[in-house]
């Protein structure tokens, strides 16, 4: 009979298409060729990607004596390496060093395509958390391109406090109406508080045990919308040369977002670096140039008229300190990577923001537990 | 309980081994006591409440066939639509209903405190109650006797595939087939479990997968969508309830169809409808064909139909007059009014009234149309028309159905776009694929089902690829879109 039959053969393909070497999906933005790596220092955190493990970290800066406090807030830039070997160090960390040799403090949290949205979410979220005097926003075009605030970013609308202060801009007024979009990344929301929630997790969860099929599942779903991204690159002969055009619409969100958060952290006395990303040019970029010049110059404006400090640092990793990523359609060939660097370029990243930092007063040290 | 769960999965072969199983008498308390569990695992307190409408209208039923003179038997019919016509209204409209007095005050200018009121709907009750009303009225309109053994009828009522979001179904339909089981047939078995396989790929693969992009389209804010946007925003919403709901009237009919119950199908690929009357006939068949005999063919003074198939179009056809144009409109308020009590509803019933009196009006133009221009032109038409409608829908205000269409509506917003370029692709491919299965379903597979083994392999193949994906995207992520209503 047909429906048993393929029930059979359902059962085959799965482990036989997915089956395969795991993806570690929290990584999707970061393909073969490019490490997260995320920086420890006593065993504590200084350096996280997940708002629950913001909590360790924050704990533990909360422990260090620091006359200044400085969060880093940023995209996958601030956590990859291209060709990375052990032992090398991130921009968060070779920051952190020469921070702490001055009594300040840093504290990074970077997340894959993080847009400018989410970024004003987490950094009220923060700063009911951390107080902090400086904050480092690095600017990144791509991300322009995103919209909403992802189901990673769940708690911060369960959060108290964060909701009071997100309740102030119309943004955050905004956020708050459409945080149904942030819920729901629980596979069980549609039985929620039913009868049904509990047996639904035993018998999952039983099965999760049981069978290998079932224990697939994640994984399975994961590399199977990787696999159509790959198919649309393909169809569509994406790479990562490809000019990615604005859209309005998000974008306009997207500085909206930028100066409510601008303005927010302005109001509670924090002074704000922003800087527009470093950005491979050996090659043309991926963008219009022109909608990229836009970019730049709405970005020093955001700065300007919240009394920010504004810094253009798309030159600053020269290239041959860029590496190479994985095939946009799955293929075996590298691509360039225009979005992460080598370890050398986090180092010239870092050093470029210390002087910054100096240059504008940002770490004068007066000691405060 | 709902269908897109490990749950519902084991449930299910518990009720289809007992049912096939069981001797009559068992086998209907099964149905009864089964569905009374598949309610409770959502909410256990009201399962009363369906049990007290079930009741009612089994008790008004017998009172009307014991009464010959006109005067109990309408006392009784009343008795019975007043008892699930309150319950629906306390539970669905009371909020809606006190929040617009409080609106219409403070017009006049009355500061009236504020009121909260926070009810919860119990699941199913508009389905529900809808069958129960057809049960009584049919009764009293004499076209059926009424069930004097009172689990049958419950079951019939309560029938856990169809309890919560349909099919909408008829006495007579059911309760014969709950009554004497047919025997055990292996075409039943196959014929359901495609069903169920094809009904939770639509669910838990396509519509779940477009609810996150849809909910993300319908959250950003109007002005930062354009106008190919809101034409893609409404085309993917329009995908994604059609996939939602059919997908759970194949579970159901597959379900039922496990017992060797056959339910009526409640969609037949309305995307491909040629005209509003036809969209009708193709799209929740059971509640037009229901709101066909009840409200609007009695609304117009015409015959009525006793059948939940054929939908509202061919009958709303025979009567005629002005009558009929304001029989429509009260008709479509009412229909949209039940699928939730917000004024966004009743706008997009009203907009399928207007569109359904324009197709009328353009009769004698449209025939002197070429056939060609009439099919393919009508489709079009109709299509954009049916997918515009649902922004009303899906929106959370009138001023915001009102924001999206004003995009529509500026000529500056076709050059401004606010959606990445897949969702623009994921929406053609949507169309495309629902296009190629309607012309497939009706030319290709009537061809390569008379060679049996191509045939074998093909739908093998393909069950093999849905229900793969079945078993990957099987989670109860999220409720069925109906279950609100």
């Amino acid at each position: 009979m047909p429906p048993v039959a393929a029930f059979a053969l359902a059962c085959l393909l799965i482990p036989l298409l997915f089956g395969g070497k795991a993806i570690e999906f929290r990584d999707a933005a970061l393909p073969e060729g490019t490490s997260s790596v995320f920086a420890s220092v006593d065993g504590i955190p200084i350096h996280v990607q997940m708002l629950d493990e913001a909590e360790q970290g924050i704990a533990g800066a909360m422990q260090r004596i620091a006359g200044k406090r400085i969060l880093w807030l940023g995209n996958s830039q601030l956590h990859a390496v291209n060709q990375y070997v052990e032992g090398q160090e991130t921009a968060a960390l070779v920051l952190h060093h020469r921070l702490r040799a001055q009594d300040a403090d840093l504290f990074t949290f970077s997340y894959p395509n993080i847009n400018l949205q989410e970024c004003y979410a987490v950094f009220e979220y923060l700063r009911t958390r951390l107080p902090m005097d400086v904050l480092i926003l690095p600017v990144v075009y791509d991300d322009t391109r995103e919209d909403g605030v992802g189901g990673d970013f769940a708690a911060i609308f369960a959060d108290g406090p964060t909701v009071s202060h997100l309740e102030r801009t119309r943004m955050g007024r905004a956020m708050l109406v459409n945080r149904v979009n942030s819920e729901g990344m629980d596979a069980f929301a549609g039985i929620r508080r039913t009868t049904q929630e509990r047996v639904e997790k035993h018998l999952d969860s039983w099965l999760a045990h049981h069978s290998r099929i079932w224990e697939l599942r994640p994984q399975a779903r994961g590399k199977l919308f990787l696999y159509l991204h790959y198919l649309r690159n393909f169809v569509f002969r994406i790479t990562a040369q490809t000019k990615r055009p604005m859209i309005p619409g998000r974008y306009a969100l997207n500085m909206e977002a930028l100066h409510a958060c601008l303005s927010v952290a302005a109001e509670a006395k924090i002074k704000t670096l922003v800087y527009i990303v470093p950005l491979r040019r050996d090659v043309a970029i991926p963008y219009v140039q022109s909608e990229y010049d836009a970019f730049k110059k709405d970005i020093a404006n955001a700065a300007q008229n919240h009394g920010a400090i504004f810094a253009d640092m798309e030159d600053v990793v020269p290239a041959e300190f860029w590496g190479q990523k994985e095939s946009t359609t799955g293929g075996k060939n590298m691509e360039l990577d225009f979005m992460h660097f080598k370890a050398e370029g986090h180092r010239l990243l870092a050093e470029q923001l210390w002087d910054i930092l100096q240059r504008e007063n940002l770490v004068e040290t007066t000691l405060t537990q | 309980m709902i269908f897109n769960s490990l749950t519902y999965l084991v449930f299910l072969c518990v009720a289809v081994v007992l049912y096939r199983t069981l001797g009559r008498r068992m086998r209907l308390w099964m149905v009864f006591l089964s569905s009374c569990v598949f309610y409770g695992f959502w909410r256990w307190e009201f399962l009363p409440i369906v049990l007290f409408s079930t009741a009612t209208d089994y008790i008004a039923a017998l009172q009307i066939a014991r009464h010959a003179n006109r005067r109990p038997r309408v006392v009784w019919l009343c008795t019975s639509l007043a008892v699930n016509l309150g319950l629906l209204f306390y539970f669905k409209y009371t909020a809606f209903f006190v929040e617009n007095v409080w609106s219409g005050l403070a017009l006049l200018g009355i500061d009236a405190p504020p009121f909260i009121l926070k009810i919860t709907l119990p699941l199913g009750i508009s389905f529900y109650t809808f069958q129960t009303i057809s049960y009584t009225v049919d009764v009293y309109r004499r076209i059926i006797p009424p069930e004097k053994d009172f689990v049958l009828y419950a079951g019939y009522v309560m029938f856990f595939p169809q309890l919560v979001a349909g099919p909408i179904l008829r006495a007579k339909e059911v309760i014969g087939q709950l009554s004497r089981r047919g025997p055990f047939e292996l075409t039943d078995l196959g014929a359901g479990l495609r069903r169920i396989v094809y009904g939770l790929f639509l669910k838990v693969f396509l519509a779940d997968t477009l609810a996150g992009i849809v909910d993300n389209g319908f959250g950003m804010p109007a002005a930062s969508l354009g106008a190919w946007d809101v034409w893609t925003l409404a085309f993917l919403f329009g995908f994604q309830i059609y996939f939602d709901f059919s997908a759970y009237s194949h579970i159901a009919i597959g379900s039922a169809r496990l017992m060797g119950i056959r339910l009526i199908e409640n969609f037949n690929f309305p995307y491909m409808a040629c005209s509003p009357r036809e969209f009708w006939q193709r799209w929740h068949i059971s509640l037009s064909s229901w709101i066909r005999d009840y409200l609007y063919l009695p609304l117009c003074g015409a015959t009525v139909e006793d059948r939940s198939a054929g939908g509202l179009g061919k009958a709303a056809g025979t009567a005629k007059g002005v009558r009929t144009t304001y029989a429509l409109f009260a008709t479509w308020a009412i229909m949209g009014l039940w699928h939730g009590a917000n004024w966004t509803f009743v706008l997009w019933g009203l907009q399928h009234a207007a569109i359904i009196v324009v197709y009328r009006a353009g009769a004698p133009v449209r025939e002197r149309l070429p056939q060609v221009v009439r099919v393919y032109g009508g489709w079009a038409v109709t299509l954009g028309f049916a997918m515009l409608a649902w922004i009303a829908f899906r929106t959370q205000s009138v001023s915001d159905a009102g924001a999206l269409y004003g995009r529509l509506l500026d000529p500056q917003a076709y050059l401004w776009r606010g959606l990445k370029e897949q969702t623009y692709l994921l929406t053609a491919l949507m169309l495309g694929a629902t296009v190629l299965c309607a012309v497939a379903q009706q030319y290709a597979l009537p061809v390569i089902r008379r060679r049996r083994f191509l045939w074998a392999t093909v739908e093998t193949a393909g069950l093999a690829a849905i229900t793969a994906l079945v078993i990957i995207f099987l989670r109860p992520i999220n409720q069925f879109i109906y279950f609100q209503f």
